[in-house]
């Protein structure tokens, strides 16, 4: 029998256990990915296929945006954790951005500054509002098809200032 | 060959399990790098936005360690090298990347952390032994605890989702359900393309989108049977490594796992939960079991070398005719 040879070695299991319940809760009540998070998840459920959508206005027009190349990576944390509070957030800082519109196939359409390289007579643009859409795809086994559903309610950002 | 495992085989069992750990630690930050580098998205980089800055001193300051480690056996049996490690891949992976970050980054900050404990110890291999077996248990059953408990999973969905979609499944569901390449390769295009064009599903998102995956008759099959065949071996690891009851035990113990191991990661090409796993059982191995710890350091090159090489490149040929 191979006891535990010093009480303090069972700091690490137990820290194993409680990121694996943390992990657990976040995957069930706050949607984040089952697969990430530490919680050994991964194989356990269909890996979700999460969608951000936004469209902003510019007080007059709706616009279909997307996330600038400066928030891939908070885009990332949206897509693999979306929470309201993580929606707002990330709204707010797409107000912040310094946008242009630029002539696309479907109307105009914002990017930032720094995408714009090849439209030097951009118009800048202030965005008054973004709302943001989080989906997911479901798999439904017995007509082997990705459903597509809303994951949470929309959130509207509201430029203050 | 023979040469080089005896020379493994007589080295301090615990000194082999430090080094092999090392060279996990040393070789996970330099793939973390070059994945960072060369992540881009359809509209450019990933990591942009200036956090990544932190990420490369961290990945830098890990690498370093743990090649020191690894050139000074001095340094590689001190709790402070461990805790250092541990303290390093904590930030990275449990602060900075929770979000990212595969289960495998979690257990290797922990096992650093245990053997740092474990090097203050009077018995630092009989620590890191217990350590090693509980870690292997406890992840086999937080697994099979998600699993039990998850509709998703139960259901078939799962693995019935994996193999048409999951190339690591494709040569098993060619090989045992008739799914074929031009299937996989339909699907595939559905979840990389035709999934990820966000504005088509403006302005309304009420269902407003179904797609078709395509699959046969003989998948759902084959998914309840992997959906129960990964419980009870999953859980059958798990009860092996968390009780102890003598010798016998202890021998199904480790034939179960590496069993399990070289069925699933090899081909699969998980090579670092492969890793971790190996290095973990390998420290729980009474010095004495040459056989079974010779195992384990076959399966450690035969992970990497399987994943890595010609032969999986032939296996994948092989199931797609």
């Amino acid at each position: 029998m191979l006891k535990c040879p010093a009480p303090r070695l069972w700091i690490i299991p137990a820290v194993l256990l409680l990121m694996a319940v943390v992990q657990r809760y976040h995957a069930e009540v706050t949607h984040l990915h089952p697969w990430k998070g530490g919680g050994f998840g991964m194989f356990a459920a269909v890996p979700p296929t999460h969608l951000l959508t936004m469209k902003t206005q510019d007080g007059k027009f709706y616009y279909k945006t997307p996330t600038p190349d400066t928030m891939r990576r908070a885009g990332r944390v949206l897509s693999t954790h979306p929470t309201p509070a993580r929606c707002e957030q990330f709204g707010a800082a797409i107000l912040e951005q310094d946008w242009v519109l630029i002539p696309g196939a479907d109307g105009n359409f914002p990017v930032t500054r720094d995408r714009a390289s090849a439209f030097p007579s951009a118009q800048p643009v202030t965005l008054k509002e973004v709302t943001l859409d989080i989906s997911q795809y479901v798999f439904d086994k017995k007509t082997s098809q990705m459903r597509h559903a809303p994951l949470l309610d929309s959130v509207t950002v509201k430029r203050t200032n | 060959m023979r040469q080089f495992f005896e020379k493994l085989l007589s080295r301090d069992p615990l000194d082999t399990v430090l080094l092999l750990t090392l060279l996990l630690v040393a070789v996970n930050p330099g793939e973390s790098l070059m994945l960072h580098a060369s992540i881009q998205t359809s509209s450019g980089p990933l990591h942009a936005d200036g956090s990544v800055w932190l990420d490369w001193l961290l990945l830098v300051s890990t690498a370093i360690v743990g090649v020191s480690g690894i050139l000074s056996p001095q340094l590689r049996s001190s709790a402070a090298l461990w805790f250092t490690l541990g303290g390093l891949l904590a930030v990275v992976n449990v602060w900075h990347n929770w979000h990212f970050s595969d289960n495998h980054k979690f257990v290797i900050c922990y096992w650093c952390f245990g053997l740092g404990i474990c090097q203050q110890l009077r018995d630092p291999a009989r620590g890191a032994a217990w350590t090693g077996r509980i870690l292997v248990g406890l992840v086999f059953g937080v697994a099979t605890l998600w699993k039990v408990t998850s509709l998703g999973y139960l259901d078939g969905s799962t693995f019935q989702f994996l193999l048409i979609t999951d190339e690591r499944f494709f040569a098993m569901a060619h090989a045992l359900a008739g799914f074929t390449t031009d299937m996989f390769e339909a699907n595939r295009l559905v979840l990389t393309e035709e999934l990820a064009k966000p504005t088509q599903l403006l302005p309304t998102v009420q269902y407003v989108a179904a797609h078709s995956l395509q699959t046969t008759e003989s998948i759902p099959a084959l998914a309840v049977f992997l959906t129960w065949w990964t419980i009870l071996i999953e859980g059958a690891i798990a009860v092996l490594f968390l009780i102890d009851r003598g010798e016998k035990w202890e021998k199904w113990r480790h034939g179960v796992l590496l069993f399990f191991i070289f069925t699933t990661y090899p081909p699969t090409s998980v090579i670092k939960f492969g890793w971790i796993l190996v290095i973990m059982a390998l420290a729980a191995v009474p010095s004495e079991w040459r056989r079974t710890r010779t195992a384990y350091l076959f399966l450690f090159l035969y992970i990497y070398v399987f994943a890595e090489s010609f032969l999986r490149n032939a296996y994948f040929s092989w199931a797609k005719g």
